[in-house]
């Protein structure tokens, strides 16, 4: 089972590191975020019944430990030392104002952890229907949240703000 | 900007670069783990945090159980129940921080986003109450104590000097009313420092349920 795990993740880690960048955007700790997401997705993986697709399994768990992961450190500040490689952010971690990637994660991140959680999936390609299933709303809805999100994060790519 | 752009801009940013700092985490190792480096730090502050209310317990159950039992102490019922009302108190707290600990370490990871952030909220308007009326409990019956003993002039209370004055009845006030006021003070600051969690909660809540 464990092999057919890393083989699934290895082929979806992509999905991972859009929601650990999205959710722990400029985080110092987003690696060891990620590896929690690994964690939870190996003690969640017996539940997955080939019920439904397992990007769609893979999308539910990484969401659910990624807004978690946010309460908690808002339950409890995390308050551990820095290691070097933690301090030492990578440059192309930073803040560019020029690159088109960090200025999207920069608008997604001013999103509610609900809003970013239905854009994510809306920017992946997933119809109305798989993004109502994985958010556990209406697929009526999911439409019109998704185009007020939208229009939100393209007044703040336009005006740099809410 | 067109709304379409988004996905193109999402997808442009997103062309794979050879330095992905993701990449230093190994899956295999990850799996023999409970918890990544951080979260596992704040559960053990959090199991700390019951360790001390526990001995604390621990302590005054062993001096109750030393002074009602071994010496044979027979209190009367005003020295017993501030004592009570201190155990109790201790217990509380530690429920309390018990609580708090089952929800950092309840997963929800299963359930649809919605159900997830629902359930939270349950929880967290629970440490709410419990912190509320623990303190609520324990601060206003240790009030209502002072006055009963005031007015009976239990154990000379009335006669109880400062500064070779008699005890002043508004310093006596002063300490009611702040006993009155702390439960409130408590959720006030619960409220604050919770502030951020409630207001992303209560918007994503709202977005999901269709009230925004």
């Amino acid at each position: 089972m464990e092999k057919e795990f890393i083989e699934l993740i290895n082929n979806h880690k992509g999905i991972l590191h859009k929601i650990c960048n999205v959710y722990f955007f400029q985080n110092p700790f987003k690696e060891d975020y990620y590896q929690e997401m690994l964690i939870r997705l190996w003690k969640s993986y017996p539940s997955f019944k080939n019920q439904s697709a397992f990007s769609t399994w893979l999308y539910r768990v990484a969401l659910n430990t990624a807004i978690d992961i946010i309460r908690k450190q808002n339950l409890q500040p995390i308050s551990i030392e820095l290691s070097k490689n933690e301090y030492n952010i990578p440059e192309n971690e930073h803040y560019n104002e020029s690159d088109k990637k960090d200025l999207l994660y920069l608008a997604i991140n001013h999103l509610s952890d609900a809003e970013k959680a239905v854009i994510i999936l809306y920017l992946e390609d997933y119809n109305y229907k798989e993004i109502a299933e994985i958010i556990g709303v209406s697929e009526n809805h999911i439409g019109v949240k998704i185009n007020r999100i939208k229009n939100q994060i393209i007044k703040i790519l336009e005006n740099g703000q809410k | 900007m067109d709304k379409n752009d988004l996905k193109t801009m999402w997808r442009d940013a997103h062309v794979i670069t050879k330095n992905n700092i993701f990449d230093t985490v190994s899956v295999q190792k990850s799996l023999s783990m409970n918890h990544c480096k951080s979260i596992s730090k704040v559960l053990t502050d959090f199991k700390l945090k019951i360790l001390v209310w526990l001995m604390g317990l621990a302590i005054y159950i062993g001096l109750m159980l030393y002074a009602l039992v071994y010496l044979d102490l027979d209190l009367s019922i005003y020295s017993l129940v501030p004592l009570t009302l201190a155990g109790l108190f201790l217990l509380i707290k530690m429920t309390s921080e018990i609580i708090r600990l089952l929800i950092l370490t309840k997963t929800t990871d299963n359930m649809s986003v919605k159900d997830s952030f629902l359930f939270f909220r349950k929880k967290l308007n629970k440490i709410r109450i419990v912190d509320f009326l623990s303190y609520l409990v324990f601060l206003y019956l240790s009030a209502i104590l002072i006055i009963i003993n005031y007015l009976s002039d239990i154990g000379g209370i009335k006669n109880i000097s400062w500064s070779n004055e008699i005890l002043p009845v508004p310093l006596l006030g002063i300490i009611i009313i702040m006993l009155v006021l702390i439960p409130w003070f408590i959720k006030y600051q619960h409220n604050q420092l919770y502030k951020k969690l409630y207001s992303n909660l209560n918007d994503s809540i709202n977005l999901l349920n269709g009230d925004s």
